[in-house]
């Protein structure tokens, strides 16, 4: 049987179809995790944004234009709880070493692990909007037309906003030996 | 070339490159060790970040949105306006994926004889209305035409890319794809015959889309026939 598109899903979500809006969960449930753990880096953080972004993107499915694609509006709903969840959170000063590790391979060699954690404490170095593209680009790997869409802005400042991320990790990772 | 545009050019190789400038770079890689460097590091930084790759969410997850959703009323409250463009984008989805869509576009020149296809080829049309479109990145003209066997739009624009447009009307919905992506000049003409419908006194609509991007809309009105 054929997959229900994203705008026949919320169509049915918002005529009170709970199922409807159930596929969608489970349909966009893995990059919206991501999308959150990548931004926090902390799992029970990103469990937290999941959620909201979710009930808030059922609880305004009224504002959506679906002149839009769903899944740039449901990351922007995503990024945006991202960035109140760090802005709340009280200074942590040094890199938590016990940060969340997240791997989706099972066997990462102990080399690899250095070179993964080290661009992930990259990462959590640069700022939050240089983090939001890298994290769209290069973890959900969005096209740069969708993450324009998602952030509301054109597609040239968000390849300039990923050049200077990239450029920064570069710097970090060299800092700390990693390249 | 500068440090700049070098740093500029080796970017781009990552986020894909033209023709010309997959040129300019091969030259700077053959020419200066330092480029090539750079160049295979931001590479290997890309790949590095692409590896990251994204973990399963705890199988908790699902379940806890829904136990929290619970709590919501069941159909959240909506703007009429909002949720007709709604169905009428869901309807236009759900047909091109099914691939029945049933739509006629004609190529070509403005209606005025045989030169109309399908079932507006029978009759000279008559216009029924006409508007001008200058908002946004899109100008033109849309005009609502009929003859004895329906009611078509054709839509004349100008723009600098390629535009869709997307006609709605008492639950018929229509699109035009890529209007003016094969004309030089970025005036492009197309008409759409609008099998279904009828002159009621409804509103047409007529909504201007670059990129998926709503640029402009424009309203028809089809007066009651008689």
């Amino acid at each position: 049987m054929k997959e229900e598109d994203d705008p026949a899903l919320v169509l049915r979500c918002r005529a009170g179809d709970r199922d409807a809006f159930e596929r969608l969960v489970i349909r966009y449930q893995k990059p919206v995790f991501n999308v959150a753990l990548r931004m926090l880096r902390d799992r029970q953080d990103a469990l937290d944004v999941a959620q909201t972004a979710f009930l808030k993107a059922f609880e305004h499915l009224a504002d959506y234009d679906p002149a839009f694609r769903f899944y740039s509006w449901l990351y922007r709903i995503a990024i945006n709880e991202s960035l109140n969840a760090l802005a709340l959170r009280k200074p942590r000063g040094e890199l938590d070493a016990n940060a969340a590790d997240e791997r989706p391979g099972p066997d990462r060699d102990a080399e690899g692990d250095q070179t993964l954690r080290a661009i992930e404490d990259a990462l959590m170095l640069l700022s939050p909007e240089l983090r939001t593209v890298v994290v769209l680009r290069h973890i959900t790997q969005l096209s740069y037309e969708d993450i324009a869409e998602a952030l509301g802005l054109p597609e040239k400042t968000v390849k300039s906003r990923l050049h200077s991320a990239r450029e920064r990790l570069r710097d970090h990772l060299r800092q700390c030996g990693a390249i | 070339m500068t440090d700049d545009e070098r740093m500029a050019l080796i970017h781009a190789e990552l986020d894909e490159l033209s023709t010309p400038q997959r040129a300019d770079l091969a030259r700077l890689l053959l020419a200066d060790p330092q480029v090539r460097a750079l160049r295979d590091e931001l590479q290997g930084l890309s790949s590095r970040l692409d590896a990251i790759g994204q973990v399963e969410p705890p199988p908790q997850l699902k379940d806890s949105i829904l136990n929290r959703l619970r709590s919501v009323p069941v159909a959240p409250t909506y703007r009429k306006a909002s949720f007709a463009r709604w169905r009428l984008a869901a309807m236009v989805a759900g047909l091109l994926m099914a691939g029945t869509i049933v739509y006629e576009t004609v190529q070509g020149p403005a209606p005025g004889g045989r030169e109309t296809a399908g079932t507006m080829a029978a009759d000279a049309p008559t216009t029924v209305d006409s508007v001008v479109v200058e908002s946004g990145p899109v100008t033109g003209r849309a005009t609502l035409y009929r003859d004895k066997t329906g009611l078509a739009v054709g839509v004349q624009v100008s723009a600098a890319e390629p535009v869709d447009v997307l006609i709605t009307s008492g639950g018929h919905s229509f699109r035009i794809n890529g209007l003016g992506s094969s004309e030089p000049a970025g005036n492009a003409h197309q008409t759409v015959a609008l099998p279904g419908v009828r002159m009621q006194g409804q509103d047409i609509e007529l909504s201007f889309l670059i990129g998926e991007r709503t640029v402009s809309r424009a309203t028809l009105r089809a007066p009651a026939g008689p």
